[in-house]
């Protein structure tokens, strides 16, 4: 009997728990967990500091950690490079035209990564800046190598950013050498997808992949990676392209939030 | 059934979410990430049966939705399920085997995967991955990652419990 009731019991519970996902099923932002979120980023700063300790501490930091800077700032030098290829190349596309708008500098906000999602299904990070240090919502995220992803839920002190490898992500992309677009779509094991690239298109692995620029949350010409092969999917009218991003989103420490 | 430590529980899952946020992106391949919360779910539910293992996953599952970018209560509702079911099947097994324990954990891990496809296609009513795809690149190998950590996991659980391994029968 005790054991028929118990069994009611969890079953009550489980029912509960699916009806609560029933009502909140119209999107995965949340103001009680950004709240939660909030209130926890602190400890979470410290135990991260606490392990970048434990890792400072390793043989040889600070030669990799010299190592790092440098390449940092390789990497920093590169995307300049690369900011200004695309420049000369919309350059080359508009001269007939009489006006054109000058790509503005970006307005950035750096922010440390505090935490990282600790479920298999999504991919993102938490960053240690919020509203307080004007970041905003749905604006992307970038590193000194290219694209992070964009910010999807936002407190005080703390922000959520959903990283370009996350499978509801979509960020609309160009392939810097012919300029065919597509959509960008995430993929579990940490790489990226482009579809709807058309079927004559010319593309071949090692071709960069930019941001088109359509719609407010990136801007144009940000570097997301490099194409590392092409397929078509039976039955599909188009190809598509499994993309390796230029940053390695798995080990990102840093990232720049642009306002 | 041996009675459940509640302090030791809500302390590992503290222990292994701190993992999780902190130094688990250190050691993800190709994108997986081992379960170690569902381990743990895995483990209450086999030893101390349904009632603790329902507990244990909706807390697990809790601490999850707060820090990840999913439906809140997605994961308290599957790690809850998954606690239910471990706890459903703790008599029925030999739980004390190695292999057993991978097998249950594997099992677990992509149980817990498809039954959130079957969210997002009927509760969420949003996109739902592509399945061969989701097959190859997350669910084999996040479910086999977290079977292979779950063993000294399963040793780690076993010692803060205080349960004590029954000696081969000879």
């Amino acid at each position: 009997m005790r054991n028929k009731k118990s069994v009611i019991f969890r079953s009550l519970v489980i029912i509960a728990l699916l009806v609560f996902l029933a009502i909140n099923s119209r999107t995965p932002a949340n103001q009680t967990r950004v709240d939660s979120l909030d209130a926890l980023s602190s400890p979470l700063k410290l135990l991260n500091s606490a392990a970048s300790l434990v890792k400072g501490s390793m043989p040889f930091y600070s030669l990799r950690e010299e190592n790092r800077v440098l390449r940092d700032r390789i990497n920093l030098l590169n995307r300049k490079i690369e900011t200004y290829k695309a420049i000369q190349d919309e350059n080359d596309r508009l001269k007939d035209f009489l006006g054109f708008r000058k790509a503005s500098p970006y307005i950035t906000v750096p922010a440390q990564v505090i935490g990282r999602d600790p479920s298999n299904w999504s991919n993102s990070i938490i960053i240690d800046k919020g509203i307080k240090d004007l970041v905003t919502q749905n604006k992307a995220v970038i590193s000194a190598k290219g694209l992070v992803g964009r910010v999807v839920e936002i407190g005080k002190n703390s922000a959520k950013v959903l990283l370009v490898t996350d499978p509801n992500s979509k960020v609309g992309v160009i392939i810097q050498r012919n300029r065919q677009g597509g959509i960008l779509i995430g993929r579990a094991d940490g790489k990226c997808k482009m579809i709807y690239i058309s079927l004559d298109s010319d593309v071949a692995p090692g071709d960069r992949v930019l941001t088109a620029g359509l719609g407010t949350v990136f801007p144009k010409d940000i570097l997301v990676g490099e194409i590392v092969s092409v397929g078509k999917e039976p039955g599909r009218l188009y190809k598509y392209a499994v993309i390796r991003t230029a940053e390695d989103l798995m080990k990102l420490e840093e990232v720049l939030c642009l306002r | 059934m041996p009675s459940l430590n509640r302090p030791v529980m809500y302390a590992s899952i503290a222990l292994f979410l701190i993992i999780h946020l902190v130094l688990l992106n250190r050691i993800e391949i190709a994108g997986a990430k081992p379960d170690m919360l569902l381990a743990l779910v895995v483990f209450v539910g086999l030893f101390f049966g349904s009632g603790a293992g329902l507990e244990a996953g909706i807390a697990a599952g809790l601490g999850k939705d707060i820090f990840a970018f999913d439906y809140f209560g997605a994961n308290a509702f599957l790690l809850g399920l998954v606690g239910v079911i471990a706890g459903a099947v703790n008599t029925k097994i030999f739980r004390e085997s190695g292999f057993t324990r991978i097998l249950l954990v594997f099992f677990f891990c992509a149980f817990g995967m498809y039954a959130r496809v079957l969210l997002c296609r009927f509760v969420f009513r949003s996109e739902s991955p592509n399945i061969p795809e989701y097959t190859l690149f997350s669910v084999f190998p996040v479910s086999l990652y977290s079977s292979l950590v779950a063993l000294p996991i399963f040793g780690y659980l076993t010692h803060v419990f205080g349960l004590k391994e029954l000696p081969d029968i000879v």
